[in-house]
């Protein structure tokens, strides 16, 4: 059994991956967009910047960087694991493989970026890292299918 | 581990285009096969020995 996506999707999910992430990045960690898209939300635990011990809530939030969010990952998800041309059992090595050492050096930044990070700063490190494994693995796997195919 | 595929594949008239073709790979793959960069599975390998009547072990040796 295979769980990967029909190749026609890879070059939009492609675009719109590599288009979104830089956008995404800069609109969640700048907070530039916190007007556009207001709309109400439920939250299981107390919304933000209130000391109420509430949860299970509707309040009113800027749904853009959420948005990004959601886009992002599953456009990298496809694009990521949309089957080649020709699938074959090399190509899923290449695959897992990319996956493994993108795993490895993610977590390894995220090691090192708890050593040596500290404060408010840490929350943007962890909220890139939402992003970093799909793009490393698909930068990576990428890069390889490339090699594979010159070869 | 060693192949004998490209003598085999020569042996058949066969290029690595129409290898891929009958194996369903990609001709990249056959050639990261005959260069023992991929050592490939046992279903390729026991497809590998069926177009070209022979055992796995006539095809594929440990070094």
């Amino acid at each position: 059994m295979n769980y990967l996506f029909n190749n026609k999707w890879k070059k939009l999910s492609g675009w719109i991956f590599y288009l979104s992430l830089p956008l995404g990045i800069y609109a969640i960690i700048s907070g530039n967009f916190e007007d556009i898209f207001v709309i109400k939300v439920f939250s299981i635990f107390e919304p933000p910047l209130t000391n109420h011990d509430t949860g299970f809530v509707w309040f009113k939030n800027s749904f853009i960087d959420e948005s990004f969010t959601f886009v992002i990952i599953i456009t990298g998800i496809v694009n990521s694991f949309c089957k080649e041309k020709i699938e074959d059992e090399l190509i899923s090595k290449i695959r897992l493989e990319s996956l493994t050492l993108s795993l490895f050096i993610s977590y390894g930044l995220i090691i090192l970026s708890t050593l040596f990070i500290y404060g408010f700063e840490y929350l943007y490190v962890l909220e890139f890292n939402l992003f970093l494994i799909i793009l490393l693995f698909n930068l990576i796997f990428k890069y390889r299918l490339y090699k594979h195919y010159k070869s | 581990m060693k192949n004998n595929i490209r003598m085999y594949r020569g042996k058949f008239s066969l290029t690595q285009e129409d290898l891929s073709k009958k194996l369903g790979v990609s001709r990249q793959t056959i050639n990261s096969i005959e260069n023992n960069k991929y050592f490939p599975s046992l279903e390729l390998g026991l497809k590998l020995s069926k177009i070209f009547e022979c055992t796995v072990d006539e095809l594929f040796s440990l070094d």
